[in-house]
């Protein structure tokens, strides 16, 4: 256990090397939510509420989806996929530590230090200027923070798939791209699924990365009884479950190439 | 000039053809485009047909916003992604070095080497946003606004290209660009939205301060026969090819300032 915490803090350090571009992160991300809020604000004239949700919800969705953002954005389908590129991938399964863990914990890191400078900032300003509140029940609460930590596993896990891949198409070719763009069709992660077409809504509602952004979101802000809340819970847990087995599956068939390039 | 021409030809040839040459990867990487600026594209026209309008703009005004700047951006991508973004790279593993001794000069050099082909993607889907625009909108263009088109597209490309030059010419004196980059990127990111929907200091700042707004915002308007936002006025659009000239002379005044104060890493 005390090497994967020595993975987050490494991941952490290896972010901190610049400081000025750490400040200037900060500036960044203020800079994003402004023109976030600005658009908001401008879709909201005239308007109280549409779909149900006031503009008042829509501020809390966007500084909830800067901060989940900030703790799933992540490297491991690249780094993974370079690490299959350039061979070192065969050194590290020799290593004494579980490949994929050591990923995620050095991730978690990287991400403690993305959410210190760049949604803690945007937190403290929501606070203060954007009446950003908690939910009135705290056991919302608590079961958004399950969640949360959910949807992070979730996040990765889908990194990790997503990097394998490499080893059928023996390039790192922008994995990201993929998941960027499936956060922001079926996830919610731009726009919250409230708004979405009927099509997209359905397409998205099969499909896991609702479960990332839209759902913990949604049990924030208490749009749903408690019930269906623990009912994300459980949906989540059977994603992750599906994905884990499904990450068993694509490396066992993966090892098999490996022992066909090496030598 | 026209040994330039013939050399910048023949480098491009062998450049796209090694970068086609591996028919999976360079067809992912233009899927993989399509796919990441398809998604932000749908997206923005999912959130303003929810609410009707944003600012003064119908979804599809939006869209044709969305077009202009996703088709100017790939044609600056186009020429000199390969150049700049590669340069902090270059100067890391002296590979500049190398660059400089060569017997011709170092900025037509790299730009001859820079010509890329992974923007087809962006083109695509930039295109394809233009023409869903265009036909629910019932644009007609005269012979005028072609030209126009052509102009404002041509401007608002040399805007695009300075961008890339603010953003990746301080390499020569950071360790790291990216703080420089991203904070240069979040501010172009107001303009993927109508400048208009922003208060007076912003409009004025992404007009006046960095001319942002002459990358879409204006231009388009130009088309819609649009006339919000706090300083518009009629002469913008065709001020947008003024500003771009302007823009990109001073991009390229910055390199040049850039590599004159180079110094190698030592290797």
């Amino acid at each position: 256990m005390s090497k994967y915490l020595f993975f987050i803090k490494n991941g952490f350090k290896e972010n901190f090397i610049y400081r000025t571009n750490s400040y200037l992160m900060i500036l960044g991300s203020l800079v994003g939510l402004l023109i976030t809020v600005n658009i908001w604000q401008a879709l909201y004239i005239n308007k109280t509420s549409v779909s149900g949700i006031t503009l008042a919800d829509m501020i809390i969705t966007v500084i909830l989806n800067s901060i989940i953002l900030s703790f799933t954005n992540s490297n491991i389908a690249e780094d993974l996929a370079n690490r299959v590129t350039d061979g070192s991938i065969s050194t590290d399964l020799i290593k004494p530590f579980n490949l994929k863990w050591s990923m995620f914990s050095t991730q978690l890191g990287a991400n403690i230090f993305k959410f210190i400078f760049s949604s803690f900032p945007i937190l403290i300003i929501a606070i203060i200027f954007l009446d950003f509140r908690l939910p009135k029940d705290n056991r919302y609460m608590v079961v958004f923070i399950l969640s949360f930590c959910n949807s992070i596993l979730l996040s990765y896990i889908l990194n990790y798939i997503i990097g394998l891949w490499a080893f059928w198409l023996k390039k790192a070719s922008y994995p990201r791209w993929f998941l960027d763009a499936s956060f922001k069709l079926f996830g919610g992660s731009v726009v919250p699924l409230w708004f979405y077409p009927d099509a997209l809504y359905s397409i998205s509602y099969m499909l896991p990365f609702r479960f990332i952004f839209f759902e913990p979101i949604k049990i924030y802000l208490m749009k749903c009884d408690l019930n269906e809340a623990i009912h994300i819970l459980i949906m989540q847990l059977f994603w992750i479950l599906v994905l884990f087995a499904l990450e068993r599956i694509i490396w066992s068939r993966a090892q098999k190439i490996i022992t066909v390039f090496g030598g | 000039m026209l040994d330039y021409i013939k050399l910048y030809l023949d480098f491009s040839k062998i450049k796209l053809k090694t970068q086609i040459e591996s028919r999976l990867s360079f067809f992912i990487l233009i899927i993989c485009k399509i796919v990441g600026f398809g998604a932000t594209g749908i997206m923005l026209w999912v959130m303003v047909d929810k609410f009707d309008f944003i600012g003064e703009w119908n979804p599809y005004e939006i869209l044709l916003l969305f077009s202009f700047n996703m088709i100017t951006y790939a044609i600056a991508g186009c020429f000199f992604y390969d150049f700049f973004v590669q340069l902090p790279k270059r100067i890391r593993t002296g590979e500049l070095d190398e660059v400089l001794i060569k017997p011709l000069n170092p900025t037509t050099y790299l730009i001859c080497r820079g010509v890329s082909a992974g923007y087809l993607g962006n083109v695509t889907v930039g295109l394809i946003a233009f023409f869903i625009s265009v036909a629910n909108l019932h644009i007609i263009f005269s012979l005028k606004d072609i030209l126009m088109l052509i102009l404002l597209i041509f401007g608002s490309s040399l805007i695009q290209c300075s961008v890339f030059s603010f953003s990746y010419t301080p390499s020569f004196w950071l360790i790291s660009n990216n703080g420089v980059r991203n904070i240069i990127g979040d501010l172009k990111s107001f303009s993927d939205y109508p400048i208009a929907i922003y208060n007076k200091v912003i409009q004025f700042l992404l007009t006046f301060m960095f001319p942002f707004g002459f990358i879409s915002f204006y231009p388009s308007q130009y088309f819609l026969n649009k006339s919000d936002g706090a300083f518009f006025n009629t002469s913008f659009p065709i001020l947008t090819i003024l500003v771009g000239l302007t823009l990109a002379f001073a991009g390229y005044k910055f390199w040049i300032f850039g590599l004159s104060h180079y110094q190698s890493t030592g290797n």
